[in-house]
């Protein structure tokens, strides 16, 4: 029974690989001047732009051809001369999921990372490294038995283990071999795209325009409009278009500072505190006051008379008031008589402006 | 007295302030949905016709405004494959790679397009500027910075004034796979009324400490430990000075949002009253930031502290926040390659007294805008505005502070 059920089980399996590899995972982009594919089932044909190529199928290229594919998924491919490679691991589902992988047998490629490849890692295999590319772009090359990669763009690049996020970094086998040099990138780029074009200008009458790239309405149909929204101090972004808050700890330093707001600035407002609480009052009092001023709310005299006489004659008592009242001088800070023991709050003003 | 009138203040304020978020953030969304639709449409029409310059153009101007260079990159290398003649789709190659901080690469076509035999002077001045700033990012040891300075008005009681301002952010990345480097950043700031130094202040900081990825990724979560210096000081010689030690936290979430979180604490040293007063003081501060498109930033931050001194009068917590908005964009008749930059902020901060009895409150509200031109090259002109107000519970104290100021400037 079970191995009835394993069998169907396998039956299965081959039947989906069989129509996986019949299926196509993408198209020929570009070729100079040459490429060949040999399809799983199938003698080697003849790659042309529009050409389909189906999972599994090896792509090769001779001594002076390259060529450029485009898969379903958005990935960019370009291969150089002299290279193997076989797409041993697309598949795409437009509803989601899906993985990225293929075999570089000898030669180098650029790879840009589609969709799946931002979900995912892509796997690149080399007869001596594993490559997982993460939501990236680099450039591979397998030559003299030693896998070297160059991360170009992304998240991530691992080669065999050992990972990078550093753009530019250089990987092989070995670990990380440090930031490729600008002579090293020329001939990288050189082998895989081959030699610029010389003499290739500007379109005339449309060359640079005023004031440089930006919105300049290239000859190449206007332009991407790339260059309206970048500039040379423009902060990079991410392959998936995520960007960083290049300046979160620095902004609300200047404003902190003018007000005295906390974190960040100067905190705390200018304050002093005053003498006395009734140097509050704005109004000065009159320098000669009278003796008995109009008194605020007076509480009423006692009415009744003292049951028993006093054994000798005493003051005529005070009438409550609800507080001293302040010298017209400045008071004295320096005294006992300070006019705060009663409880009252430390009064602080914030200097003027 | 004033706390039940701040609250309902605050309220409404912040409830403005999110919905203008929720709206402001919501809008892109969709509009990058559709986006996105067309774009798969488009895909499937190249996919079916690679070698259509028309559709891979607008494909990858979809993509443009999706914020997707990597897909501008995959397109525009067809375009060259198939159109090596093309020079202006290589410079727009370029960009694309300068703008995904594939510097090296960025270079390389950069050069191929400056050597082209029509290539325009102004073009060139952009290309050498592009190829200027790709090697100060690449280099292990980098500095730049800015010098500003310019007059300045404040209308409360400053009269006119002079501003000036300067900063230096040094990088040392250190050898290794991972990204690790060292920042140090300067910065002075100094606002200034001969009439009333009472609305004068100078800010100080020096910032230095590591910045390394905790999840080995490029753009995720990164940690920043700091020792920070701080010093503002008034011309009525009151000041206020830390020295601190933070850490910083910021993160990419999906590709529009931006996190970040600091924690900082210290030791702290005031000169109020002609007195020393020491004491500590711990702030932390939380928030996100929202990008709806490229060149343009939602920020939320908020925020708190707590000084504790050996005199009550600064004994002082504080909490609230502040949003910012900014754009950047380049005029098409601008003589420089510098994005514009114009931006507005406003903050809200409550203050409470808390060794006093009764304690007090304040209430520290307001906004500014500024806006940056660069007139030519790295220099520029900027101005500022700011109206900032604090409201107390203590009579007569309540204060504000109304300033503007033309900055010209130099980054370096």
């Amino acid at each position: 029974m079970i191995r009835a059920v394993s069998a169907i089980a396998m039956a299965a399996a081959l039947l989906a690989a069989g129509g996986a590899v019949a299926q196509q995972i993408g198209v020929v982009a570009a070729v100079d001047p040459d490429m060949s594919g040999r399809p799983p089932t199938g003698g080697s044909q003849v790659k042309a732009p529009g050409s389909p190529v189906v999972a599994n199928e090896t792509i090769v290229t001779s001594a002076s051809g390259r060529g450029q594919l485009l898969f379903r998924d958005q990935t960019t491919l370009s291969v150089s001369p002299n290279s193997e490679i076989v797409l041993d691991g697309f598949v795409y589902d437009p509803a989601g999921g899906g993985r990225t992988g293929l075999s570089l047998t000898r030669g180098a490629l650029r790879f840009i990372g589609g969709k799946t490849s931002r979900e995912r890692e892509a796997i690149i295999r080399t007869p001596t490294a594993i490559i997982g590319v993460r939501g990236s772009s680099a450039l591979i090359s397998y030559e003299g038995n030693q896998t070297r990669a160059i991360l170009i763009a992304g998240d991530r690049l691992c080669v065999s283990g050992t990972c990078t996020n550093r753009q530019g970094a250089i990987m092989t086998e070995a670990g990380y071999q440090g930031q490729v040099t600008q002579a090293q990138m020329a001939e990288t780029l050189s082998q895989i795209d081959g030699p610029p074009q010389p003499g290739a200008s500007f379109s005339t009458g449309q060359a640079g325009g005023g004031g440089g790239s930006g919105g300049t309405g290239l000859g190449f149909g206007g332009g991407t409009g790339i260059a309206e929204v970048t500039g040379p101090d423009s902060d990079p972004v991410s392959s998936q278009g995520a960007l960083r808050d290049f300046q979160v700890f620095d902004d609300d330093a200047r404003s902190d500072a003018i007000v005295g707001i906390t974190s960040g600035g100067a905190d705390l407002p200018p304050v002093e505190m005053l003498p006395d609480p009734m140097e509050m009052v704005p109004e000065p009092f009159d320098p000669a006051p009278d003796p008995m001023p109009e008194p605020a709310p007076m509480p009423e005299p006692m009415p009744e008379p003292m049951p028993e006489p006093m054994p000798e004659p005493m003051p005529e008592p005070e009438p409550p008031t609800p507080d001293p009242m302040p010298d017209p001088d400045p008071p004295d800070m320096g005294g006992g008589d300070d006019g705060g023991d009663d409880g009252g709050p430390p009064i602080i003003i914030i200097e003027p402006l | 007295m004033l706390l039940g009138s701040n609250f309902l203040t605050r309220a409404a304020l912040w409830s403005v302030l999110s919905l203008a978020v929720v709206a402001a953030a919501s809008a892109p969304v969709r509009a990058q949905s559709s986006l996105e639709a067309q774009r798969d449409a488009l895909f499937d029409r190249m996919f079916e016709a690679p070698t259509d310059l028309d559709l891979m153009l607008g494909y990858a101007r979809l993509s443009v405004q999706l914020r997707d260079y990597e897909q501008v990159v995959a397109t525009l290398e067809r375009v060259v494959a198939q159109r090596p003649d093309l020079i202006e789709a290589r410079l727009e190659l370029a960009i694309a790679y300068y703008a995904l901080g594939a510097y090296e690469i960025a270079v390389y076509h950069f050069n191929i397009v400056r050597g082209a035999p029509n290539a325009p002077p102004e073009l060139i001045a952009e290309i050498d500027s592009y190829t200027a700033n790709a090697e100060t990012r690449t280099s292990r040891n980098s500095v730049t910075g800015f010098i500003e300075a310019g007059p300045a008005y404040g209308f409360v009681d400053g009269g006119a004034g002079v501003e000036v301002g300067f900063g230096l952010t040094w990088r040392y990345q250190f050898e290794g796979a991972n990204d690790l480097s060292w920042l140090t950043e300067l910065r002075a700031t100094a606002l200034h009324f001969p009439d009333d130094d009472d609305e004068t202040f100078t800010y100080f900081l020096l910032r230095t400490g590591p910045e390394f990825s905790l999840d080995g990724t490029a753009y995720g979560a990164r940690l920043r430990p700091y020792l920070a210096l701080r010093s503002s000081v008034d011309f009525d010689l009151d000041n206020r000075s830390t020295a601190g030690f933070g850490l910083q936290y910021s993160d990419t979430f999906g590709t529009d949002w931006a996190g970040f979180a600091l924690l900082e604490g210290g030791a702290l040293r005031r000169t109020d009253y002609d007195e020393d007063i020491t004491g500590s003081f711990i702030s932390a501060q939380i928030g996100a930031t929202y990008f709806p498109t490229r060149n343009s930033l939602v920020r939320l931050a908020l925020r708190a502290r707590k000084d504790e001194t050996d005199n009550d009068l600064t004994d002082i917590l504080s909490w609230g926040g502040r949003l910012d908005v900014q754009y950047s964009f380049r005029p098409s008749w601008a003589r420089s390659d510098r994005l514009w930059k114009v931006g507005a902020y406003t903050v809200l901060d409550w203050q409470r007294f808390t060794a006093l009895t009764p304690e007090r409150e304040d209430l520290i509200y307001g906004f500014g805008a500024s806006l940056r031109a660069y007139v030519k090259d790295d220099y520029y002109v900027e101005a500022r505005a700011d109206i900032l107000r604090r409201d107390t519970d203590v009579p007569g104290a309540a204060t504000s502070r109304e300033a503007v100021s033309i900055v010209f400037g130099r980054d370096f």
